[in-house]
């Protein structure tokens, strides 16, 4: 696991203190084992099993999902996760399904169940192509339209929005920019400074060093963005510090933690859109 | 009755050496030949018989064995006298009425003797017939490390596979064959990179915490202290090679000089072997004479810098280890670890450490290996979502060749790819790794229809083999495929004949 990662967890895990994870069904998940077996060895009586998983979950489909998940991250081989992952394939839930039945276990979620959450996020974000866009500068270059409906309709997921910016700060802070910017254009001070990091991590990210004085010159553009009056400009700081502690200084630490905005200070609770 | 009559110079004190099954296993040195034997004086009263001769070495103690003078030319020996001491005299030698031969023998005072001395026996000088009947005190003779023998040490030095379990999982530490020490040679990574993260290449630090591109080397001799006139020394071809105590450097063994004397005060020690710059170079152990500086034994080992990385991954949910958690099951894992033992720079990883931007722990590998450890040729090959992840490092890696630097990518593989975009991805990886030099693509393909998993061709690739097609596949299935010979041989053959070491 790459120490990005694991200071994501952290930070998730900071924020899912009051979360609980979601119980296993004994029902669900015997009859989820029966269906991944039965597809594993091509039983000819697989899509009865299938069938009948469906109708034991009822209309709960939601449900339904978190339970295949939670036997997911139980998993201890190929022999189970890659079946699994047909059952999961054959059921074809929905974006708003699966947002609506990870969401609200995302935080209280163990690791491994947290990860297969983040995977099944991970089948709306990411690119049907084959492959990462390497123009990114993040090379990710996640699709994250589906969210910024849901956001849209929905009130501010704090869940969804750390999501975001651990999968892609890039492509978050441009969501963001959509959802709360108001239609705002970026300050030329923070815009340059963005600009001249994104350039930096790129050259980091492809060579793993820092281009000659890379880490300072991106201190200081950090500087600036986790001043900036937006919120989801600071957060933008918050992801990249989080991804690279050695860019930050106390004093950027210390703004952050100390931020007017609950998201950026990394709590659970809700601020309003519009608050800066 | 013949008169009785002593052998006034027959009294050949040898010596020996001797294999002692030492507490750790070392054979020492045993007692010398006990020489210039001679009767002082003779007790007319008593009968008793004063003898000198100089000490046998390394002898704790010595001893008489005798016969009947007219069984001499047989070695008849009949009696023994112990314990007569390690001073080179002794006034009490009575053998009884009779003409008598005798010897004097060194030994180390717990049961085991030496050399009875040289003889013409049958025209040729050989060792006199040692006593077996051992009427008195028991004496097993041994012969093979007599301290003034001609010294014939045990004497080896064998290298270790690099260290392993920086980034991705650890191998099982394994030693280079004999057979392959001078040809290939033990593979060793140039010493360019900062393992503790201090700025500083590791070849410019006097000392790294977590340093794991020395290659570790046993010397092992037998006796442990070389008899006097004789050293153990270490040499190396070039300063190519430097030799530290420790793992984590700190202390250097050869400075400007390219040999050294090394003492041993176990019959094995552990050293380590950096190449700073990445120039073949090769060590040798050897015991040799001090005087002369001839050699009477050696070992030697080439060392050639590594030029390639091999970056093996799983399918989902199968976690790398040497052994395999599942010795029939993870056979990408099963190939990396045969791969690693004949002599690649392998790492093997949980196919989860590369997402679907091909970045992570094995793309820093790869990027490491390239930029500070000389590297210049690449491998990757992966099973079911591996395979997928197998395209995606192999995109970034080419995406990123200009900052990167110079490398081909040799070799890819996939064995019943599948695309891996999500965990849940089941689509399979029909995309050929950009740039490679070869792509081998095994799948089985039993129809693929309703709820079944499939690999399938790759377009462009070298070698595309549907398993389910062939006379030995026909009964693989997507969960076996990675562990069928065949496919497992094949990656192997294939890898081998486009990749270096």
């Amino acid at each position: 696991m790459s120490p990005s990662r694991t200071a994501w967890i952290a930070l998730a895990s900071l924020l899912a203190l009051a979360a609980t994870q979601p119980p296993g069904n004994p029902d669900l998940q015997g009859l989820i084992r029966d269906a991944v077996q039965a597809v594993a060895r091509q039983e000819p009586d697989a899509p009865q099993r299938l069938a009948a998983l469906q109708k034991a979950a009822g209309g709960h489909r939601e449900e339904l999902l978190v339970q295949i998940a939670i036997y997911l991250s139980r998993a201890t081989g190929t022999e189970q996760s890659m079946p699994g992952a047909v059952v999961l394939h054959h059921l074809e839930f929905t974006p708003d399904e699966i947002l609506a039945a990870v969401l609200p276990h995302m935080d209280g979620a163990d690791p491994k169940l947290r990860r297969v959450f983040n995977e099944l996020l991970g089948t709306l974000e990411r690119r049907e192509d084959g492959g990462p866009d390497f123009s990114s500068p993040d090379f990710s270059s996640p699709d994250f339209s589906r969210y910024d409906a849901w956001l849209r309709r929905k009130p501010m997921e704090p869940v969804l929005i750390h999501h975001m910016y651990e999968v892609s700060p890039d492509a978050a802070l441009a969501s963001m920019q959509r959802l709360y910017g108001d239609g705002r254009p970026m300050g030329a001070a923070p815009k340059g400074a963005l600009e001249r990091l994104r350039s930096i991590l790129g050259h980091r990210d492809a060579a793993e060093s820092w281009p000659a004085r890379g880490q300072e010159q991106a201190c200081a553009d950090i500087d600036v963005i986790s001043a900036d009056p937006a919120w989801w400009v600071r957060l933008y700081a918050k992801a990249i510090v989080t991804l690279h502690p050695d860019l930050c200084t106390e004093q950027i630490r210390r703004r952050l933690r100390d931020d007017p905005h609950p998201l950026v200070r990394g709590e659970p609770s809700l601020g309003s859109p519009g608050s800066k | 009755m013949p008169p009785r009559r002593l052998l006034p110079s027959i009294g050949w004190c040898l010596a020996l050496t001797l294999l002692a099954a030492q507490s750790a296993g070392a054979r020492a040195a045993t007692p010398g030949e006990a020489t210039d034997l001679t009767i002082t004086s003779r007790d007319e009263a008593t009968g008793e018989i004063s003898l000198t001769w100089t000490p046998a070495c390394a002898a704790a103690d010595h001893h008489i064995v005798f016969g009947l003078l007219e069984d001499a030319g047989a070695y008849g020996y009949t009696g023994q006298v112990c314990g007569i001491g390690a001073t080179g005299s002794y006034d009490a030698f009575n053998p009884g009425p009779d003409s008598y031969f005798f010897l004097v023998i060194g030994d180390d005072g717990s049961g085991t003797e030496g050399s009875y001395g040289t003889s013409f026996i049958g025209g040729l000088a050989q060792e006199r017939p040692e006593e077996t009947a051992d009427p008195v005190c028991a004496f097993t003779q041994d012969l093979s490390q007599r301290c003034d023998g001609p010294f014939n040490p045990s004497l080896g030095m064998t290298a270790w596979r690099p260290v392993t379990g920086g980034s991705g999982a650890p191998f099982q530490r394994w030693p280079l064959a004999e057979a392959d020490e001078l040809l290939p040679g033990a593979g060793i990574r140039v010493n360019g990179d900062d393992d503790d993260n201090d700025g500083t290449a590791d070849r410019d630090d006097a000392s790294v915490a977590s340093e794991n591109d020395l290659i570790e080397i046993t010397l092992a001799v037998d006796p442990p202290a070389p008899p006097a006139g004789y050293e153990y020394l270490l040499s190396r071809s070039s300063p190519a090679l430097r030799i530290w105590t420790a793992q984590t450097k700190a202390s250097e063994l050869m400075g400007s000089s390219d040999e050294i004397v090394l003492s041993f005060t176990a019959p094995t020690r552990t050293l380590w072997v950096e190449s700073p710059a990445g120039s073949a170079a090769d060590l040798e152990l050897s015991a040799r004479s001090v005087a002369g500086g001839s050699a009477v034994a050696s070992d030697q080992i080439h060392f050639r810098p590594i030029e390639s990385v091999v970056i093996a991954l799983g399918g989902e949910n199968q976690v790398p280890a040497d052994p395999p958690l599942e010795p029939t099951n993870h056979g990408m894992f099963q190939l990396a670890i045969t791969l690693y033992r004949l002599g690649y720079d392998v790492h093997m990883y949980d196919e989860d450490v590369v997402p679907a931007s091909g970045a992570g722990a094995a793309y820093n590998e790869v990027v490491s290996a390239i930029q500070r450890r000389a590297v210049s040729h690449v491998a990757i090959f992966g099973y079911s979502h591996g395979g997928g992840s197998t395209n995606d490092l192999a995109r970034r890696l080419d995406a990123n060749r200009a900052t990167i630097g110079s490398f081909s990518l040799d070799f890819t593989g996939y064995v019943d790819g599948i695309d891996n975009d999500s965990d849940f991805d089941i689509d399979p990886e029909a995309v050929l790794p950009p740039s490679t030099g070869y792509h081998a693509n095994w799948y089985q393909h039993p129809g693929c229809g309703f709820l079944q998993l499939c690999g399938g061709p790759v377009a462009g690739a070298d070698l595309n083999v549907n398993v389910t097609a062939t006379p030995w596949g026909g009964g693989l299935t997507h969960f076996t495929v990675d562990d069928a010979p065949q496919v497992l041989q094949g990656i192997f053959d294939l890898l081998v004949a486009h990749v270096p070491f």
